[in-house]
């Protein structure tokens, strides 16, 4: 089952902050992490909502790596996931 | 990486034994306070060094080294709830214990820019009260974005 993705509005600015190729890809492992969440994000950890979940990955392009955290939670009725927050730690290539 | 992460797991092990007990001395809670902020001024300084050395060593540091240095906020992280409970305990008794605001704020801080409690917080509540956007609408923009 795909999971509905909704990007809070501080989150989404967050986004579209990282060099656009960057973005585009983290577009793209946030549309994988909506077909199984449980799978490839974990449990926050204190001091986090500890109702939110935690997806980390790579993302690289010519010029750039990234580290890159997303916060997120499931909604209410759990059949979507919010995107709380996104940062990227650029890792100098 | 393997020999602090020995330390912080016995850090985390020995919290967890702290139980609330009159007959423990306040100063020595105190103490164990003092040393897991010393542990995260470690952990923080080793972040910052990895940092400094992957912008100097262009290939002499292991990017993925950031991973390591996650583990470890982890590791810190994961008694802080059982010992903000215990220090709750301890001033609710009248204790005075010197490490408790700096202990807090250590708590409360986050390894991940732009995690902030506060900030997931209210992000949460915005996102609740309707303050969402659609993956359709980011792509949109990103498209124009990168058009100029």
């Amino acid at each position: 089952m795909n999971y509905n993705v909704a990007y809070e509005d501080d989150a989404s600015e967050a986004l579209l902050r990282l060099p656009p190729i960057i973005a585009s890809k983290v577009l793209d492992e946030i549309d994988k992490l909506a077909e199984d969440p449980a799978g490839l994000s974990r449990r926050a950890y204190f001091p986090y909502l500890p109702t939110g979940q935690i997806f980390q990955f790579w993302c690289e392009d010519a010029d750039h790596r990234f580290w890159i955290s997303v916060f997120l939670q499931y909604s209410v009725d759990e059949t979507g996931i919010i995107i709380l927050a996104i940062a990227g730690q650029d890792v100098p290539r | 990486m393997s020999r602090l992460t020995g330390i912080l797991e016995q850090y985390k092990a020995e919290s967890w034994k702290i139980e609330h007990d009159s007959a423990m001395a306040c100063y020595d809670f105190d103490d164990w306070l003092a040393f897991g902020l010393k542990c995260l001024e470690f952990i923080r300084d080793k972040e910052h060094r990895y940092h400094e050395r992957l912008k100097t060593e262009k290939s002499g540091a292991d990017p993925r080294g950031i991973e390591d240095i996650q583990e470890l906020y982890e590791q810190w992280y994961s008694p802080c709830r059982h010992l903000l409970e215990e220090l709750d305990r301890f001033e609710k008794e009248g204790y005075v214990v010197s490490n408790s605001d700096a202990f807090r704020a250590a708590c409360m801080s986050s390894n991940i820019p732009g995690f902030e409690p506060q900030t997931l917080q209210s992000a949460a509540q915005r996102a609740h009260a309707g303050g969402v956007r659609f993956a359709k609408e980011i792509r949109d923009e990103l498209q124009r974005r990168i058009r100029g």
